[in-house]
């Protein structure tokens, strides 16, 4: 890859673990980065603090800039810059745009429609579900799915807008050479193989550090449209995202859920303030004017499939999700029968049974 | 003088005769044991020395020589007492016996000459009788044991001066009345019954479908949800031992010494619940003295591993064997021993391991790579011959709709048996007794589907991502379901039924 002296400087500075803003500020005082380069003396380290200063010092020679341009190389990463090539227009926009970004996978993802999903660690299940099915939804839509590839909601809207052949985009708070969480390996694979993308500020080797999120927030809302809380307590890092989407002018939604679980507190807390209820991925559609008249119909209409027995059992789901025993207790059905209906229903895919002998309606099957 | 009696060594669970001759002559005064006795039989010159004086017999002050005959395989064990000090009574002349090759003798002789009981002496009646020796004395607390040999004559004694009364005719011992074994059947207590288990349709009905096929059973579940409990039914819903299986038991617990005071035949299937720090030789065989272990004390019965992951790797991987084959082979200096150990396993654990994953009660607090690993400690091999998964869930008590009709261990026993009788007729020719034992090939043979049934078997096996050794479990028990409905085919229902307790080789660990 070409990248010219200024765009390699650029690379230089981020690789001196200079944060974008810092960067931001420096290009401002010198104008280009490789007027940086070119005026490097011993009298800047005041400015820039001794750590910056001597990591910068260590790598102020060509074959530096050489070597950290390979390493780039062989893995297929790019390095995006604002007035040039295939930078996330949207991200053009916003107040101290990063002046560098780490790029894997096809850039394009985000010229069109974005939105972003955002959420605990720890979901509940109904959370873990909503954000699956809202990522599908989205993802047959052609519209692409941003989120930050942590546990939980992130992953979950991933793996959903996958499942639904959509394309989606992660913003990741470490290098794109590393993969966290760990067990997002398969996951990593499948977002690249489906033409998805990978940004991150942070340049190779960059650990994930807990003060690198918040940074990283801003990027996710940044990037999109209008970002989604799904579920999350009232400090939480999705509330910050919601906080950086209101500074850049985003729309913002929220998935009502249970009154009295501690998951629905940030979503509830932002709608009061004004944000809009959406319970399906059309809603988002609609407030954001992208909804095409011959839209296909809402997620699949199974239940047409005709299951004898089922309609003893949706009724009940439909309320709440219920265990075997429950389930037993309410039908007067004998064991072995409930047994072979639910396998077929599950089968089927209508309802989903998971930890705890637990049944619940599969993925919006009204 | 010369004299001959009979006893009988112990060789893993066989007995085999010993000849003890005594030979009385001029010289110094000794005792000596020979024909490679262990420590406990060279004692015996102690015991039997005191036993003889204290009885009111005098201790022939001559040197008198011991041989146990054959001289080349190891004697063990104080049950060479009784016919030593016979036989030292008769060479010293001081009682005359009429012949006593046919009477078999066995006993352990206090210092007073009291006869304590001894193990193995199930075992040695046993051989004893198939020898064609039809008489045995022995002490009292080792009668009821051999009460339902049939065809032999045990004469239990409580001392040495009894038995000598007895045997030289002077006072004959009644011998003892032998039962049959529907007999001792009746008396046999009930294990833990299932109308004590308030709720848990679905596990119940996997221990059922378990019981009935002879699957093996994994239960997970978290603390307190009652999976000890549900296993320590199954042996009640298990059909009775048949006599046959009831010797064999009763003879690997005799061996250990494990069968209660006075205790006679096992007529209760054995739930052995080891704990999970025990050590290999514990649970499968083995140790110094060859001993079975609980696998083999499962024979016939139940072996229970609770918190399954707990157990060393080493341990599990060694049970895999036994579980295969039903024997274990303990291998000694002189010998190697066969233990058999066909036994049902029931093993449980928790979703995690802080264990409240999927509760409602309250939050797991592992991350995921702390469960993957605690999940995989569960090695492949074993968790390969587990067919039935069930999750026991563990609901608050005020929440669980007692219908106040659970079903009794009984009730369930019938249909288990019922059941087992389909599956005796099915497998006659075939060397097998329930499902659990096809293999690839008489699971094609037995185990025919509809095209229904293919269909919904082969869309699981898609939605789940199933392997073929899934595939072939679900098959065994979809045979068992239908064979608890006196079904001759399998039906889609049986089918879709096996799919819910099915195992995916630890996939889907959610």
């Amino acid at each position: 890859m070409a990248y010219t002296m200024e765009e390699r400087c650029r690379i230089w500075l981020s690789n001196a673990d200079m944060a974008s803003r810092k960067m931001g500020k420096l290009l401002e005082i010198y104008g280009s980065a490789q007027t940086v380069w070119e005026n490097f003396a011993p009298g800047m380290e005041k400015a820039l603090g001794e750590k910056t200063y001597h990591a910068l010092r260590e790598r102020h020679d060509i074959s530096s800039l050489e070597q950290a341009v390979s390493a780039m190389e062989e893995k297929g990463i790019h390095a995006l810059f604002p007035d040039i090539g295939p930078y996330p227009p949207l991200l053009k926009g916003i107040y101290c745009p990063p002046p560098i970004l780490y790029a894997l996978g096809d850039p394009a993802v985000l010229m069109g429609k974005a939105i972003a999903l955002v959420g605990t660690r720890t979901p509940s299940r109904y959370g873990q579900d909503m954000a699956f099915s809202l990522g599908k939804e989205l993802g047959q839509n052609g519209v692409t799915v941003v989120s930050g590839f942590a546990r939980g909601i992130d992953t979950a809207a991933h793996s959903g807008c996958l499942q639904g052949g959509g394309k989606t985009a992660a913003v990741l708070g470490c290098g794109l050479d590393i993969i966290y969480p760990p067990e997002n390996a398969g996951l990593f694979k499948s977002v690249l193989e489906s033409g998805g993308l990978f940004l991150s500020e942070y340049p190779l080797g960059a650990k994930p550090a807990n003060y690198h999120f918040p940074d990283r927030n801003r990027i996710l809302s940044g990037v999109s449209g209008g970002v989604v809380l799904i579920e999350g307590r009232l400090k939480s890092g999705g509330m910050i995202t919601v906080g950086h989407a209101l500074e850049q002018g985003r729309e913002v939604f929220a998935l009502p859920g249970p009154a009295n679980r501690e998951g629905s507190e940030a979503p509830h807390k932002i709608i009061r303030e004004g944000a809009r209820l959406i319970t399906c991925g059309k809603d988002i559609l609609e407030d954001m004017g992208w909804l095409k008249q011959d839209m296909p119909a809402g997620p699949g209409e199974a239940g047409s499939l005709l299951i004898p027995g089922q309609e003893k059992v949706l009724p009940l789901l439909r309320k709440e999700d219920l265990t075997f025993e429950e389930l037993a207790g309410k039908l007067a059905m004998d064991t072995p029968s409930l047994n072979s209906l639910l396998t077929i229903m599950e089968l089927a895919g209508i309802i989903k049974k998971s930890a705890g002998n637990l049944y619940s309606l599969a993925d919006h099957s009204f | 003088m010369l004299s001959q009696t009979l006893g009988y060594g112990l060789s893993g669970v066989d007995g085999f005769a010993v000849k003890v001759e005594v030979f009385i002559t001029n010289g110094l005064p000794a005792l000596d044991v020979v024909g490679l006795p262990d420590a406990s039989v060279k004692e015996s010159r102690d015991r039997v020395r005191a036993a003889i004086m204290n009885s009111g017999f005098r201790m022939p002050v001559a040197r008198v020589t011991v041989n146990l005959a054959p001289a080349d395989v190891r004697k063990e064990g104080p049950a060479f007492d009784l016919p030593i000090a016979v036989g030292i009574l008769q060479a010293s002349g001081q009682v005359a016996f009429p012949n006593l090759d046919d009477v078999l003798l066995i006993g352990e002789l206090s210092l007073q000459g009291e006869l304590n009981p001894v193990r193995g002496a199930l075992p040695m009646v046993i051989s004893a009788h198939e020898h064609g020796i039809h008489q045995v004395v022995l002490p009292k607390g080792n009668a009821r044991e051999a009460e339902s040999i049939q065809g032999m004559q045990v004469y239990p004694a409580a001392n040495l001066t009894e038995a000598v009364r007895h045997l030289t005719g002077q006072k004959l011992i009644p011998a003892q009345i032998q039962r049959s074994y529907e007999t001792c059947l009746q008396e046999t207590a009930e294990a833990n019954d299932l109308n004590q288990v308030k709720g848990q349709s679905a596990a119940r009905r996997a221990i059922e479908i378990a019981a009935a096929g002879g699957h093996n059973l994994l239960m997970i579940g978290v603390p307190g949800s009652g999976k000890t409990m549900l296993a320590r039914c199954l042996p009640g819903i298990l059909p009775p031992m048949t006599f046959t299986e009831a010797l064999e038991t009763t003879r690997l617990h005799s061996i250990v010494g494990d069968l209660p005071p006075e205790g006679g035949l096992m007529t209760r299937r054995p739930f052995r619940a080891p704990h999970h720090s025990a050590s290999l030789p514990a649970l499968v065989g083995g140790g110094q003295a060859a001993r079975p272990g609980e696998v083999s004390l499962a024979h016939n019965g139940v072996l229970f591993l609770d918190e399954l992951p707990e157990f060393s790797r080493s341990a599990l991987e060694a049970l895999r064997q036994p579980l295969e084959d039903g024997v274990v082979s303990v291998s000694r200096v002189q010998a190697q021993s066969r233990y058999q150990a066909r036994c049902m396993l029931v093993a449980s654990m928790n979703p995690c391991p802080c264990g409240f994953y999927g509760s409602r009660v309250k939050q797991c607090r592992c991350n995921p790579l702390e469960i993957r690993r605690y999940l995989d400690r569960i090695s492949g091999p074993l968790l390969d011959r587990i067919d039935i998964q069930v999750e026991v869930d563990a609901v608050p008590v005020e929440e669980i709709q007692a219908t106040g009709r659970e079903e009794s261990s009984q009730t369930v026993r019938e249909r288990v048996q019922k059941a087992r009788i389909l599956q005796l007729e099915r497998y006659r020719e075939e060397n097998i007794f329930c499902n659990a034992q096809l293999d690839a090939g008489l699971l094609k043979k037995y185990c025919a589907l509809s095209q229904d049934a293919q269909e919904v078997l082969h869309l699981a096996m898609v939605r789940f991502g199933m392997s073929m050794r899934a595939y072939g479990r679900i098959l065994k028990v979809a045979r068992t379901i239908a064979d608890i409905r006196n079904g001759n085919d399998i039906s889609t229902a049986d089918v879709a039924e096996a799919i819910q307790y099915r195992n995916l080789d630890g996939k889907y660990w959610r």
